[in-house]
C-alpha cells in the first residue's frame, strides 16, 4: 500500500486538476492584478507605467476611498455583532431549551437560503416610507411614528439600514456553528462545575466560553472577511447612495474598474482589499489568543 | 420563578423566530396578492398582512410569461450553469481532497496551506484579471466564463479531507491485496463511503452558484444567456415600485433553493457544521 500512496504519477493525477484551476484562476490573478495596479489602463489603449501612482492617489487625495473605507469598517462592525453576537446569544438559548430545538434551528436558518437579490428587493420593500413598509409601519404602531424616516435615503442611517440585511441573514448560520460546539462540551464537566455551585453566568464565563473559543474565532474570521468582500446588497439595495453614504471598498472597486474602466486603479483597491483581509484575519487571531490563556 | 424563566426563554426564542421568518412570510404572502391589496393590509394589524385576501396567480403570469424577460430561460441558463459547477467541483475537489487526504508526497503541507490561504483572500482581486483572461479567452457571454472560474472549492477540498482522512487505510490495504490501483481505490472504496459528504458540497455549491450575481453580472451581457439574479435584479428596477411583481420575482428566485434546501437540510447544516471546526 505504501508504494502504491507514494506513487507519483497518482498524486499529479489527483492533483493536477485542482492545481491547474488554482493557478488560473487564484493565484495568477492574484499576482496580475498586482501587476496591473502599477499601471493606468482602461482595458483598451496602451497600458501606461505609472509606478505607485494609483496607490498614491488612493491613500492621498481620493476621498471616496477613505469614506468607502471607514463605510467598510462600521458595516463590518455591525455584521460581526449581530451574526456572531446575536448568533451566540440564540445559540446559548437553543442549548437551554428542551422542547422545539429543531423547529427553532430550521426557522432561524431560513433566511440564509433566500437569494441577495431577493433580501436586497425584500428589504427595500420593509424600509419604504411611501408607500409605507413594514417597519415604518410598525412604529406608528407602537407609538414611535417620529421615528418613521426613509431609511436608505436617509443620511444618518443608510449605512446602518444595508449593513442589517446582510447581518439578519446568516445570524443562524453562525448560530448552528455555535450551537454544535456548545452541545459538544461533554456533560459530566458541567455537572461537576454544578456540583461545586457554579452558577450559569460563572459556567458559561469559565468554563463554556474557553472550550468553544477556537470555534469563536473562527466565526468571527468567516464574518469578517464575509463582511470585508460585502457587495450584493449594499450595491442592489442603495447603488452606494446618497451621495457615497453606502458606498464600500468592493463597489467603489468595482464601479472604478468595470464602469470606469480605471482597470489599474480598480487593481490597486483589490490589492488593498486582500491586505485588509489579510491583516484584519491576523489581528483577529492576535487578538483571541492573547485573551485569558 | 423557574417557570417563569422556562416562559421567558421560549417567549425570547419565539420573537427571534418571528423576526426571521417575517419578511419571508411577508415576500411569499405579497406576491399572491394583487397590487392595491399590498398597501391596504399593511396599514392595520390583523392576520390579512399575512394571508391574501384575494389570492391571484396573475404577478407570476406576468412576470414568468412577460415577453421583455424570458423567465423560464433565465432559470434553465441557470440550472445548467449551477449543475455544471457543482459537476466540475465535486470531481476536481474529490480528487484534490484525497491526494491530500490519503497519498504521500514531498510539500504536501505546503501545497494544502497555498490552497486554503484562499479561503480568506476576497474574490475580489481576481475580478478585474478573471475579466480580462475571459476576455482573451473570446469567453464573455457564454456559459464557459461563469463555469470556469468557478470550479475551484477551496472549502469542498478542505471537507472531503476531512472525511477521506477518516476512512481507515486497512479498507484501502485490503484492495491492494486484490492488485486494485490507485484510482480503483478511489473510485470503489473511497468515493462510496463519502456519499453524504459529496452530497452536502453538491447543495452548497449549488446554492451557491444559484445565488451568484457579481460575476454574472461583469461577464454575460447578452439578455439570453443572462442569469437569474442579474435578470431579476434589472427586471426589479425597472418595475419601479410594482411590487407586488417585484415580490413575485423575488420569490421565483428564491423558491426552488429552498425546496432543495428543506428536503437536504441534514446534509447542509453537516457542512456548515465542519465550516465551523477549521480553525
Amino acid at each position: 500500500m505504501d508504494k502504491i500512496l507514494r506513487n507519483h504519477k497518482a498524486v499529479l493525477v489527483f492533483l493536477l486538476p485542482a492545481l491547474l484551476v488554482y493557478l488560473f484562476t487564484v493565484l495568477a490573478p492574484i499576482l496580475w492584478s498586482m501587476y496591473f495596479s502599477f499601471f493606468s489602463w482602461d482595458g483598451v489603449s496602451e497600458m501606461v507605467y505609472i509606478g505607485f501612482d494609483n496607490y498614491a492617489k488612493m491613500f492621498g487625495g481620493d476621498k471616496t476611498f477613505w469614506k468607502a473605507f471607514s463605510n467598510n469598517l462600521i458595516y463590518v462592525l455591525i455584521i460581526v455583532a449581530m451574526q456572531v453576537f446575536l448568533g451566540l446569544l440564540v445559540a446559548i438559548l437553543l442549548t437551554n431549551i428542551t422542547k422545539g430545538r429543531e423547529i427553532f434551528k430550521t426557522l432561524y436558518f431560513a433566511p440564509a437560503i433566500i437569494t441577495s437579490v431577493a433580501i436586497a428587493q425584500l428589504f427595500q420593500n420593509v424600509y419604504s416610507f411611501e408607500p409605507v413598509g413594514i417597519l415604518n409601519y410598525v412604529l406608528q404602531q407602537i407609538g414611535l411614528g417620529d421615528w418613521s424616516k426613509p431609511w436608505l435615503s436617509d443620511l444618518e442611517w443608510a449605512l446602518t439600514a444595508v449593513s442589517v440585511p446582510e447581518g439578519w441573514r446568516f445570524i443562524g448560520l453562525y448560530m448552528i456553528i455555535l450551537y454544535t460546539a456548545l452541545i459538544s462540551i461533554p456533560s459530566d464537566i458541567e455537572e461537576a462545575a454544578r456540583m461545586d455551585g457554579a452558577s450559569s453566568w460563572n459556567l458559561f464565563r469559565s468554563i463554556k466560553m474557553p472550550m468553544i473559543k477556537p470555534v469563536l474565532m473562527v466565526s468571527i474570521i468567516m464574518a469578517t472577511t464575509g463582511a470585508l468582500k460585502g457587495f450584493d446588497i449594499p450595491y442592489l439595495m442603495t447603488n452606494g447612495g446618497p451621495g457615497r453614504v453606502t458606498e464600500l471598498l468592493p463597489t467603489y472597486m468595482y464601479k472604478t474598474a468595470f464602469s470606469s474602466l480605471n482597470f489599474g486603479y480598480g487593481s490597486a483597491m483589490a490589492v488593498f482589499i486582500v491586505i485588509e483581509s489579510l491583516i484584519a484575519v491576523a489581528f483577529i487571531r492576535r487578538l483571541m489568543d492573547s485573551k485569558e490563556t | 420563578m423557574r417557570q417563569m424563566g422556562f416562559a421567558l426563554k421560549y417567549i425570547m426564542m419565539t420573537l427571534i423566530a418571528i423576526v426571521c421568518i417575517i419578511p419571508i412570510v411577508w415576500m411569499v404572502a405579497g406576491s399572491l396578492r394583487p397590487y392595491e391589496e399590498l398597501f391596504q393590509y399593511s396599514s392595520s394589524l390583523n392576520w390579512h398582512m399575512f394571508v391574501p385576501v384575494k389570492f391571484t396567480w396573475e404577478n407570476y403570469k406576468n412576470v414568468i410569461f412577460s415577453d421583455t424577460n424570458p423567465f423560464l430561460r433565465y432559470i434553465w441558463n441557470t440550472v445548467i450553469v449551477a449543475g455544471s459547477v457543482t459537476v466540475i467541483v465535486l470531481v476536481v475537489s474529490a480528487l484534490a481532497a484525497f491526494a491530500f487526504a490519503k497519498l504521500r508526497f514531498r510539500g504536501k503541507s505546503i501545497v494544502f496551506a497555498l490552497f486554503m490561504s484562499a479561503m480568506v483572500i476576497p474574490g475580489e482581486v481576481t475580478l478585474v484579471p478573471n475579466y480580462l483572461l475571459m476576455n482573451n479567452f473570446g469567453w464573455v457571454n457564454s456559459y464557459a466564463s461563469l463555469i470556469v472560474p468557478s470550479s475551484l472549492s477551496v472549502f469542498g477540498i478542505f471537507l472531503l479531507r476531512q472525511f477521506f482522512a477518516d476512512i481507515p487505510n486497512e479498507i484501502m490495504e485490503a484492495a491492494k491485496i486484490d492488485g486494485a490501483s490507485v484510482m480503483r481505490v478511489f473510485l470503489r472504496i473511497v468515493i462510496p463511503a463519502a456519499v453524504p459528504a459529496l452530497i452536502t458540497l453538491g447543495l452548497m455549491t449549488f446554492l451557491g452558484n444559484w445565488d451568484s450575481y457579481l460575476w454574472p453580472l461583469i461577464v454575460i451581457n447578452d439578455e439570453k444567456k443572462q442569469m437569474l439574479q442579474v435578470a431579476i435584479a434589472s427586471f426589479s428596477s425597472l418595475a419601479g415600485t410594482d411590487w407586488s411583481k417585484i415580490l413575485a420575482a423575488s420569490t421565483i428566485a428564491t423558491a426552488p433553493i429552498l425546496i432543495l434546501f428543506l428536503f437536504l437540510q441534514r446534509y447542509y447544516i453537516q457542512g456548515i457544521t465542519m465550516s465551523g471546526v477549521k480553525g
